[in-house]
């Protein structure tokens, strides 16, 4: 009896703590509330170091005052729990917003929000640092304010010393007109200083707004922007930051085509430079963008052409996303004829083109409307997408995996959030070895408070070994490598993957698996699968004596998503 | 160590036969042919084929063998047989199930020792000592996709054949044998080893192919009895 009561309680207690809750190695669930209740909260945004630390800034308005600050918690990886910094939960004073994070591969970051309400609004772009060794968020020198009055739409990038760049529009004084302006932060001397030739990125006598900037490993960065160049359309332009001579360059690049009226650019890079821009083309109702080679400094039209989604179908709000080797994932929402749905495409920089996933361009589910995607990558070339759907009744926050080794997005989208409650504006941040961290607004019934939750990809399978068996038949020998590792928790199943030059054997895994992952596999070729046991072991047999073979083992888990691949040579 | 203590027994044998107190031996045969059908045990002497076969029972099988005789001249006589052995066996780390079928056919002289002018048992006795060639058509079944499921090679070696024959009537015959196989079967040329095993073979579907082949000793001691008759 006694036994019975106990193992019930460790049951009820295993379900009821936060952060334990969570099936099969995947998304942390039920979501973390950040922000404390009895005030709204809105515009999340996050970032995540490769040690799986992550920052989030958000806006609330304070306790007192109703009036708009900026707050921040950190998540601490080791001890799988959201802090508030030894500075305290606010970054800014009141009347501040829009806040944005970077980090870089130390935990240090940076953030930069609007501050400045009261009338006549200043309206000046704020930034703080925050030291990972203090656990403290500072000012930098020489102040709080990195920009004059009326700026606004703040972005900011890190590199991974720990400078960056922020950019924002602000009001040219002489022409009145929107100008998009920079500055970068240097970690050396903890300063904000202006790169040549100046503050300005855009032409003055341009309205340019809606900024964005990358950065790349060695400190060169590229922003983009929409122009407004007088004659009602509006054009996208690319600047590019030379780390070395500490400049911007003269001349912006025009990325559009004259005439046609865009939107909503973005921008990623890649750590060798190369960057991908893609916007919104409101002319023809298209997703479109263009590549940077850091090779020959110019910026050209995959072989696809610059059309990523077909015409007609009030294709916006594209994001995207670059993993360590040039490739890209983008998303943005379209109409399908009935419903607004989230659709993604994957740019191949082997091939130089935009291909749809094996699992096809869709992500959201039909039958609701999809809206506000993000997109996030690793340096494997794995991503996470999130978005906000309607479940017939509230929005909920989505999350879809994409997995390089197989080409495909998760099978069934995982819902983020709680239903019975309307959440939105979905932010997701992801490190190199593929831990995420996704971020958004839900409301509780009185107010809207940001919350936020953790995937953790399944681990690599630990103590691989591999041991040579020989079975002997009379005049005939099958020589084989007998494969044991430790069970990973969650898994259904294991995928057993053998280096690519040695290809052969070959169990319950159908041919056109086996050619998939000869495509596009970067570990060689898928083997065999293995349903999920307390002692798995596999047996490769048929093996030539005398060659050395290596093998891969990864887990998968029930919505098909692999994990980290463990290895062992023999 | 086999060898030794086979052709001790058979000096022993031979040596106290020839020593009793008796007179000259039997020189004419008195038949042209003989018929024997033949039973006997086969100890292989190739380990793995032990190992493999007392997976399921014995280290080695029942031999089967029938045999025509003709005389040639005095008390020599040609012998032409055909045998069979098959054995059920196990793979050695392992579970898959092989058997091995070696039908053989044999050519040879054997030379008989009769005497005469002694007690009736002993006139009735023959011992008899032989060699020959034999022709082994190894064939190997396999219960595992991962090597050859079928697998046969014909090859040919030698014999060797001692024992006695005991006329039970005119006409009528019990043989018991020692028998002693020799033949290492080589199962690739040099046209056919280890191509299955190019290490650089992408194929997606099993190519029923082994590792590597190894070579078998299909030698060994066979003994039994046998009945037959003379003509």
């Amino acid at each position: 009896m006694i036994k019975k009561a106990k193992i019930f309680l460790f049951a009820g207690l295993f379900c009821i703590q936060p952060h334990i809750c969570f099936s099969a190695g995947e998304w942390e669930l039920p979501a973390t509330n950040l922000s404390d209740p009895g005030q709204s909260a809105f515009s999340p945004q996050v970032a995540m170091d490769p040690a799986g630390n992550a920052i989030a800034v958000w806006v609330r308005s304070d306790d007192l005052t109703a009036l708009p600050r900026i707050q921040s918690k950190r998540y601490n990886a080791e001890t799988d729990s959201w802090v508030i910094p030894t500075t305290g939960i606010y970054l800014s004073d009141s009347e501040a917003d829009v806040p944005q994070v970077a980090m870089d591969p130390a935990g240090n970051a940076i953030a930069v929000w609007i501050w400045g309400a009261v009338f006549p609004p200043p309206f000046r772009i704020q930034a703080k640092k925050y030291d990972a060794q203090t656990d403290s968020w500072v000012v930098p020198t020489p102040g709080i304010d990195i920009s004059g009055d009326f700026a606004f739409a703040p972005q900011v990038a890190m590199d991974p010393t720990g400078n960056a760049i922020a950019v924002w529009q602000r009001i040219d004084g002489g022409t009145t007109k929107f100008v998009i302006q920079a500055k970068r932060y240097k970690k050396n001397t903890d300063s904000w200083v202006i790169p040549a030739p100046g503050i300005d990125l855009s032409d003055p006598t341009e309205e340019a707004f809606s900024p964005q900037v990358a950065m790349d490993s060695a400190g060169n960065a590229i922003a983009v922007w929409s122009i407004y160049d007088g004659i009602i359309t509006d054009r996208v332009q690319a600047k590019r930051y030379n780390a070395e001579t500490d400049s911007w360059m003269i001349t912006a690049t025009n990325l559009s085509d004259p005439g046609e009226n865009t939107e909503n650019p973005q921008v990623a890079m890649d750590p060798s430079g190369n960057a991908i821009a893609i916007w919104h083309n409101k002319s023809n109702d298209r997703i479109q963008a263009k590549r940077y080679d850091a090779e020959t400094d110019s910026w050209v039209i995959p072989i696809t052409g610059i059309n990523l989604s077909d015409p007609g179908q009030n294709a916006a709000l594209p994001q995207v996303a670059m993993d360590s080797t040039g490739n890209a994932v983008a998303v943005w929402q379209i109409s399908d004829g009935s419903n607004v749905r989230i659709q993604a495409k994957r740019y191949d920089a082997e091939t130089d083109s935009w291909v749809n996933p094996a699992t096809g361009i869709y992500l959201s589910d039909p039958g609701q409307d999809a809206g506000l995607p993000q997109v996030a990558m690793d340096s494997a070339g794995n991503a996470i997408a999130v978005w906000q759907r309607s479940d017939g009744s509230n929005t909920i926050i989505q999350a879809k995996r994409y997995d390089a080794r197989t080409d495909s997005w998760s099978t069934t989208a995982t819902n983020l959030s709680a239903p019975g409650k309307n959440a939105s504006q979905p932010q997701v941040a992801m490190n190199p070895a593929g831990n995420a961290v996704a971020v958004w607004k839900r409301s509780d019934g009185s107010d809207f408070r940001i919350q936020a939750a953790l995937f953790f990809p399944i681990p690599a399978p630990s103590n691989l070994i591999a041991r040579q068996k020989v079975r002997r038949f009379p005049a005939q020998v099958d020589l084989t490598h007998v494969l044991c590792w430790d069970a990973v928790e969650g898994v259904v199943k294991y995928r057993i993957y053998a280096d690519s030059n040695l290809g052969d054997i070959i169990t319950n895994v159908s041919d056109n698996e086996k050619i998939s992952s000869m495509l596009s596999g970067d570990i060689g070729i898928l083997i065999a699968e293995i349903p999920a046991q307390t002692k798995p072991c596999f047996v490769v047999h048929a093996r030539c004596p005398g060659v050395k073979m290596t093998y891969y083992v990864v887990g998968v888990d029930e919505g098909g998503n692999n994990g980290i691949p463990a290895s062992v040579t023999i | 160590m086999k060898k030794t203590i086979f052709f001790t027994i058979f000096l022993s044998l031979f040596c106290s036969y020839v020593s009793t107190t008796c007179n000259y031996l039997q020189e004419e045969a008195g038949y042209d042919w003989a018929i024997t059908i033949k039973n006997g045990y086969f100890h292989p002497r190739d380990k793995v084929l032990r190992c493999i076969f007392d997976r399921c029972g014995k280290k080695g099988g029942y031999w089967f063998e029938g045999a025509v005789r003709r005389n040639v001249w005095k008390r020599l006589d040609v012998e032409a047989s055909g045998s069979y052995f098959r054995k059920e066996g196990k793979a050695l780390c392992g579970t898959e199930c092989t058997r091995v079928s070696i039908p053989t056919f044999g050519l040879g002289l054997k030379y008989f020792f009769s005497r005469r002018d002694c007690s009736c048992c002993i006139d009735k006795f023959s011992f008899f000592v032989g060699t020959g060639l034999r022709v082994f058509f190894y064939k190997e079944k396999n219960g595992s996709p991962f090597v050859n499921p079928c697998f046969k090679k014909t090859t040919a070696g030698g014999m060797v054949n001692v024992g006695f024959e005991y006329d039970v009537r005119e006409h009528f015959l019990i043989n018991l044998f020692f028998d002693y196989n020799f033949k290492k079967l080589k199962p690739c040329d040099k046209n056919c080893c280890n191509q299955n095993c190019d290490p650089y073979r992408t194929g997606i579907l099993t190519s029923c192919c082994p590792s590597y082949f190894c070579n078998v000793d299909l030698g060994g001691f066979v003994f039994g009895i046998g009945l037959g008759g003379k003509f």
